[in-house]
């Protein structure tokens, strides 16, 4: 009889757990060669009836935009032009999938147990008994005074970036936030969730730098643990005390930008 | 009724937007539009190194924003002579109407 094995998790038998990955997976490769097929048609429609089509869209999935969704006939021609460079590199990421299956298969299977090392390194950081709650403490202090400087600096006047992101990006429809990328100046994370936080806060400041305050805010702690990670305690407060504390910091964490969620993102590989 | 249209910036497309939605909505595009108003930002060349002081002095040396650079969204041989209807610091509000041949 077969013996019964745990995976990483605990939840799942491994070959049931690999028969979910191989779905999975199998799901996966056909969305994305589907989608390869399905763009290179829409190459062909017309602008007038591309146009119809979006202005039936824009009203209803744009209607917390509150600004003009016009697909004009040089976006058009931009969008068209892209779909079957698009198409191609669904196909491609497709095929490639399908070619790495079986490896990718065991790579995501050997994840539960990497995922259990990892939380067990991080529960290793806060088991230094007394010592710990001071640190704790102190961190939470310099926390909560980062997080005091960058709520009051952020009823500050909007700044031309931040304007182009929400005029020309986040306020449009979401098909059109994620795929309109005519220069840098469009964080798509950032774009993304700033379409959501309008969404829920409305056209206002806080709507507009809630993803970049809420990452600035995070900022602070993960500097903390890297900084403990590598120096110790005492460096991670320090370095958690210049970035709550220093204008800088501050400033970028009340722009609506995506420069404090790329800070969040690089401390977080950073981390050991 | 002849569509109306801003050519701003978008700081100024922004404000607009959040003080008055509907306004904004309203608007065409600058290339469809019989009338238009424009906010035409002066350019004094790269401030970035002058101090508040130098950079104020700079553009009260302008006495207003050229209606040349409009060109970069208007083709404004369709157009009336812009007017001027309102000169600030930084900027000036130029107003232009679409020829009667159009």
């Amino acid at each position: 009889m077969r013996e019964t094995q745990k995976t990483g998790s605990g939840h799942l038998d491994a070959p049931v757990a690999a028969r979910w990955v191989g779905v999975t997976l199998g799901v996966l490769i056909v969305f994305l060669l589907f989608l390869a097929v399905l763009l290179l048609p829409l190459h062909f429609v017309p602008y007038g009836k591309a146009k119809m089509l979006f202005d039936w869209y824009a009203p209803r999935h744009g209607a917390y935009s509150n600004t003009r969704n016009v697909l004009s006939a040089a976006a058009y021609g931009h969008f068209v032009d892209r779909l079957p460079v698009a198409a191609a590199v669904f196909g491609i990421c497709g095929m490639v999938l399908a070619l790495c299956k079986q490896v990718l298969g065991r790579f995501l299977l050997e994840l539960p147990a990497d995922w259990k090392a990892f939380s067990s390194y991080f529960g290793r950081q806060f088991d230094k008994g007394p010592e710990t709650i001071l640190e704790i403490a102190s961190v939470a202090i310099v926390f909560g005074i980062g997080v005091f400087l960058r709520w009051h600096h952020l009823g500050r006047p909007v700044c031309f970036d931040e304007a182009w992101t929400y005029v020309d990006f986040a306020a449009r429809p979401l098909g059109l936030v994620l795929s309109r990328y005519p220069a840098p100046n469009n964080h798509l994370l950032n774009t993304l969730l700033i379409h959501f936080s309008t969404a829920w806060f409305g056209n206002t400041v806080l709507g507009l730098r809630f993803p970049a305050l809420v990452a600035g805010c995070l900022v602070i702690p993960a500097t903390w643990f890297l900084g403990r990670a590598l120096y110790g305690s005492a460096a991670g407060i320090l370095a958690a005390g210049a970035v709550a504390g220093l204008p800088t910091f501050v400033e970028f964490s009340v722009n609506g930008r995506g420069y404090s969620l790329q800070w969040l993102r690089t401390l977080w590989s950073a981390t050991p | 009724m002849a569509p109306d249209a801003l050519v701003g910036n978008a700081l100024i497309e922004y404000v607009l937007l959040q003080r008055n939605p509907r306004l904004y909505r309203a608007l065409s595009q600058p290339q469809d539009a019989s009338r238009v108003v424009a906010v035409v930002m002066k350019r004094t060349g790269n401030m970035e190194i002058c101090s508040s002081t130098e950079q104020a002095a700079a553009l009260a040396a302008e006495q207003s924003a050229s209606p040349g650079f409009l060109a970069e969204s208007l083709d404004l041989a369709r157009y009336q002579q812009p007017e001027v209807r309102a000169k600030f610091l930084t900027s000036t509000v130029y107003s232009l109407v679409r020829k009667a041949a159009e």
